[in-house]
């Protein structure tokens, strides 16, 4: 099973930056929503405008928390415009693997998600992607809280 | 027709169901294939493809109108296929009999033709928790024309519902009761005999959507008695794209058409129309022809092997299905995990793992199964969950397919703890 590599398992069960960032500028919640994944990103820019800090919450599978986990690392240094240039060739990238069309989305989800977030307060992407999630700051289901476990 | 115990190489029970892989084309190319998403759609045998090939063959012509042979032979077979579906639910008339594209749309034609004419503010329609979106959104659609209110029947952590419940949420107020004969999402059989003597005795119409029962049990509308009955062809061995709505007559005959076109009237004028006698007054344009011809065609091939002999056969594989998967440490069943009151639908998590990484893992087995929230958002937030695997069985599934599963389920446990 090429897909469940250990990085992705083990990213899945210790996530990376999985926690809240309270003074975050930007926070976005999104979801797939046939999927039953639900994320809230969080980013803190520095005074130069560069992310210092991203986190997420929230319940995904395998592919969505750990492309969340890789991506909450690899923005930080980075700038909004930088971040917004990004698509699925950055998510494979960092997942060292390439997403069947069945599973794209859940991979794309933390990035959608930060991405939107981004748009809403004035960064302008060059090229909209179409079917970017609502990054509208919605209560995350109970769940997410429930177990003291990843999902 | 009687099931034939026997056993395979492997120990495993076969019946002549699972001989009857060999109706089903699509394991001669895939013959590893361990199909248990049935509750979304099933397979088709050879004998529904060839109905519907022959008609596209050798006689496709539109049905209705046509003076020649084509089109009475089109016609004929078009209508024996009603006639068909209305032996098989023991309907009173083929004029209660319509052809719809699925469930949801024969739902949504109750919703938006009764529901408007009947419905007004201070209305109650009353669903249950476990509601498929068919039957539950084509209602929010109806209560933002009309004002009316929705209630939902709860359900206890198994799935089962809360008669006592209904019994208090039956008002005045109510003007129907909708809901499914079998959870799509964890198979529970809910009680509708009992739910629709009750909703009777306060004179409250009942719909049941029947797009998983149809299929498993047997179906007679002169012992249920319900007003609206909606299932889909898909799920039954038939076609995509064709389905029924049964209605008793006395409640179509006032029912206003929500579709105009051909073939729904009688008489047109410039300034007003008269509608077409039943079941056609509600099925505007060129129908699903062939579908519907297949759907007759599968609903033989479900009758020769017995829909009695297809409940005994799903509850045998889900007390199986129950046990084997009972013994693997870390699943969690959800339902009420009694073969009595639970249809051949399982649904299931592992712990630790979210269900769509379990799909895929099972999907590298050769294993199709269903992973999220079933078309069910309401009952996953009941159940406090995101999402649920599903399995659900059908007449050529066995005991090796379960086996299968559970192989697969502790493969996918290995793959997650492979780093610890």
């Amino acid at each position: 099973m090429n897909l469940y590599r250990d990085l992705i398992i083990d990213l899945y069960k210790n996530s990376l930056n999985k926690r809240q960032i309270k003074n975050a500028e930007i926070k976005a919640s999104g979801a797939n929503v046939t999927c039953g994944d639900h994320l809230r990103i969080y980013l803190k820019l520095n005074k130069k405008g560069l992310a210092e800090d991203a986190s997420f919450e929230g319940d995904g599978c395998a592919i969505s928390i750990a492309s969340a986990s890789l991506l909450t690392e690899e923005v930080k240094g980075k700038t909004p415009a930088q971040v917004l240039k990004w698509g699925p060739k950055k998510i494979n990238k960092l997942l060292g693997t390439e997403l069947s069309p069945t599973r794209v989305k859940c991979g794309l989800l933390a990035l959608e998600t930060l991405q939107k977030g981004l748009c809403d307060n004035g960064y302008v992407k060059e090229k909209s992607t179409s079917g970017m999630p609502n990054s509208h700051l919605t209560p995350l289901p109970k769940w997410c809280y429930n177990s003291t476990k990843i999902r | 027709m009687k099931i034939r115990i026997q056993h395979d190489k492997h120990g495993f029970r076969m019946t002549n169901h699972t001989m009857n892989k060999k109706d089903f084309p699509i394991f001669k190319k895939n013959p590893g294939l361990v199909y248990l998403d049935n509750a979304a759609t099933s397979l088709k045998p050879k004998c529904v493809i060839d109905a519907v090939n022959d008609y596209f063959s050798n006689y496709s012509a539109n049905v209705h109108r046509g003076i020649y042979d084509l089109s009475a032979k089109a016609t004929s077979s078009y209508e024996g296929s009603r006639e068909t579906v209305r032996e098989f639910i023991n309907a009173a008339s083929t004029k209660e009999v319509i052809f719809t594209h699925g469930a949801t749309e024969a739902i949504n034609m109750v919703a938006l033709s009764w529901g408007v004419q009947n419905l007004k503010s201070g209305d109650e329609v009353i669903l249950t928790i476990s509601e498929h979106h068919s039957n539950l959104v084509p209602w929010q659609l109806v209560a933002k024309k009309t004002n009316c209110a929705i209630r939902f029947v709860d359900i206890d952590d198994n799935g089962v519902l809360n008669l006592a419940q209904l019994s208090k949420l039956l008002s005045r107020r109510t003007k129907i009761v909708a809901l499914p004969h079998v959870s799509n999402a964890l198979g529970t059989i809910n009680p509708i005999k009992t739910m629709i003597q009750k909703a009777h005795a306060v004179g409250i119409k009942v719909l049941v959507d029947a797009a998983q029962s149809a299929p498993h049990l047997p179906i007679d509308m002169q012992q249920l008695d319900c007003d609206f009955l909606a299932f889909s062809g898909h799920k039954m061995c038939g076609p995509t794209g064709i389905g029924v709505l049964y209605a008793k007559e006395r409640i179509l005959e006032n029912m206003q058409p929500i579709f105009g076109g051909g073939d729904m009237i009688s008489e047109v004028y410039t300034t007003h129309s008269k509608w077409n006698s039943l079941p056609w007054k509600f099925e505007a344009g060129t129908p699903a022809i062939a579908e519907a011809i297949g759907l007759g065609e599968a609903i033989k091939y479900l009758k020769k092997i017995g829909m009695d002999e297809i409940k005994k056969h799903d509850a045998e594989l889900l007390e199986f299905a129950i046990k084997r998967l009972q013994k693997i440490p870390g699943v969690k069943l959800f339902g009420p995990l009694d073969p009595k009151i639970q249809s051949g639908i399982l649904s299931f998590n592992i712990d630790g793992i979210h269900p769509h990484d379990v799909a895929e893992i099972l999907n590298g087995e050769n294993i199709a199964v269903r992973a999220g929230h079933h078309c069910c958002m309401p009952l996953m937030q009941r159940l406090e969950i995101s999402a649920t695997v599903r399995a659900s069985f059908y007449l050529y599934n066995d005991e090796r397919d379960v086996e299968k599963l559970a192989h697969g389920i502790k493969k996918a446990i290995e793959i997650f703890n492979f780093s610890h």
